[in-house]
């Protein structure tokens, strides 16, 4: 026998936050819809006798009986592995003759056959795994080098590794590499768009391209103190903000250290963030400091909207 | 309470046009969509003749409506719209002014509201936003979505365990987003 559930908003034993999403959910109204207009559409559509949607006769689609899900579980399931089998069975049939293949060939006597190629891998080539596949390759190449015993195809393939390695050694460093080993130039970036593998600098978002230069930034910091740099510090600061907000009841602690972190702030939201501060000490227990830092925001902020909190946030004080 | 009285096709717009428009938002619809769905909904509602009382509440009766209509327009668009619901529609609250900040905050959680839900699919949202948002009961749900009392049971059951993972995962998503240069906070 089921049993009717309690929602969620008034389950105290789900977290606080989602009780708190559940609740600004409830609380919205969602988009605006002009009932008038929609209204008036209604009666016009009513009036000109439109005809219903075909779908009004329709059983709802999104419930499925078992058999039906079964049936759509098993197609969906079944494709792909047929379309893996045929394309698998494509590809056996076209490659060249394997091993594989010949597993499959009744005409052939594997355990007469194989056993001999595996002794001759293994006594021949350092990398017996490479073995099928180096037979493979030498098949492909042209007809002067079918002769080739299979160590060659792995000698040659290495001897080039190993000579590209030297090559790279010897050889001048591209010219990123070049580019790193300068000291970083001050110039601006007009002079040289290649430098590529200029640093880019941490203040700016992914918008600004520029390759610039560090320190040419930081030289150039006062001047551009751009409106689109110090919006973007703000949209940061608010973002920080919001989060201490949320904080500030579930992880005080978290809240404060948001609140004396090192983040760049404007100086704008400064009001906002005493009210983090001294929210933050009320939940950790630090009454005393709160009652401080109370009463500084009060001298500081006469007209806040928040003095009027400040009595019902703080617990009474013990005499 | 509307459930004992017979309410007309354009009793029932001016009353519950809102609620459909919220509910549908809530399934997946997008903005562009929004207005055609209302309307067929309510062209339908007129077509059965209005709401009759009964065990199903005008809302859970025009929200079974709605499914339809959301169903029938996915198959047309042959895309899962539910996937691409755009929170921000359901976020334009109430027309008080509220400061930046807040409004943010709001923001944040309707965002991870909304990204929890997009885990559902139609049955369980359906049912569970019926219930768990629009405040209907479980016996309202079951005769307005014609489906048995215990089905309504289980598919919340199911519903909510799903939403309360995918909320709890957006919400640490979004807390090590905003943390993510304050290496020296434990998360």
């Amino acid at each position: 026998m089921t049993s009717e559930l309690k929602p969620l908003i008034y389950d105290k034993s789900q977290p606080r936050y989602l009780r708190e999403l559940m609740m600004d959910a409830r609380l919205q109204e969602g988009p605006r819809y002009d009932i008038k207009s929609g209204l008036t559409k209604h009666r016009a559509l009513i009036a000109s006798g439109a005809a219903a949607p075909d779908w009004m006769n329709q059983p709802m689609k999104d419930s499925f009986t078992g058999g039906e899900l079964f049936t759509r579980v098993v197609a969906v399931a079944a494709v792909p592995m047929v379309i893996t089998g045929a394309l698998w069975g494509v590809w056996m049939l076209s490659s060249p003759p394997t091993n594989a293949k010949r597993a499959f060939d009744p005409s052939v006597n594997i355990s007469a056959q194989a056993a001999p190629v595996a002794v001759k891998t293994v006594q021949a080539s350092p990398l017996p795994a490479d073995k099928p596949k180096e037979v493979v390759g030498a098949a492909k190449r042209p007809s002067s080098e079918d002769s080739v015993p299979a160590q060659r195809p792995v000698a040659s393939r290495k001897a080039k590794r190993t000579e590209a390695v030297r090559a790279s050694q010897n050889q001048p460093q591209s010219p990123v590499a070049a580019n790193q080993t300068r000291p970083a130039s001050s110039e601006p970036t007009t002079n040289n768009g290649a430098t590529a593998s200029s640093v880019q600098p941490a203040g700016q978002g992914p918008a600004s391209v520029q390759p610039v230069s560090a320190s040419a930034v930081i030289q150039d910091a006062p001047s551009q103190a751009t409106q689109p740099a110090i919006d973007s510090v703000l949209q940061r600061e608010m973002a920080l903000l919001a989060q201490a907000r949320r904080f500030v009841q579930s992880r005080p602690s978290s809240a404060l250290a948001l609140v004396q972190g090192k983040e760049p702030k404007t100086g704008l939201l400064n009001e906002e963030w005493d009210q983090v501060y001294l929210l933050s000490l009320v939940s950790i227990g630090r009454v005393e400091e709160a009652r401080q830092a109370a009463t500084r925001f009060q001298r500081r902020y006469p007209n806040s909207a928040f003095n009027e909190r400040i009595d019902k946030e703080l617990p009474p004080s013990v005499q | 309470m509307d459930e004992g009285k017979y309410i007309d096709s354009e009793e029932l717009f001016r009353r519950h046009a809102q609620f459909v428009a919220r509910f549908l938002i809530r399934m997946g619809v997008r903005d562009n969509d929004l207005d055609d769905l209302i309307q067929d909904v309510f062209l339908v509602a007129h077509r059965n003749g209005g709401y009759r009382p009964g065990s199903a509440s005008p809302t859970t009766y025009l929200a079974s409506i709605a499914i339809r209509a959301r169903a029938a327009h996915r198959r047309k668009q042959k895309s899962r719209t539910w996937l691409e619901s755009n929170p921000n529609a359901v976020g334009r609250a109430s027309g008080e002014e509220q400061d930046p900040l807040e409004t943010m905050v709001r923001q944040v959680d309707a965002a991870c509201f909304q990204e929890a839900l997009d885990t559902l699919d139609g049955d369980k949202r359906a049912v569970f936003v019926l219930v768990e948002i629009e405040g209907e009961s479980c016996v309202s749900v079951s005769a307005g979505l014609n489906i048995p009392l215990n089905t309504v049971y289980s598919r919340l059951r199911a519903a909510r365990e799903r939403f309360c993972k995918s909320a709890r995962a957006a919400v640490r998503r979004t807390e090590r987003t905003n943390l993510s240069r304050l290496p020296e906070i434990a998360l």
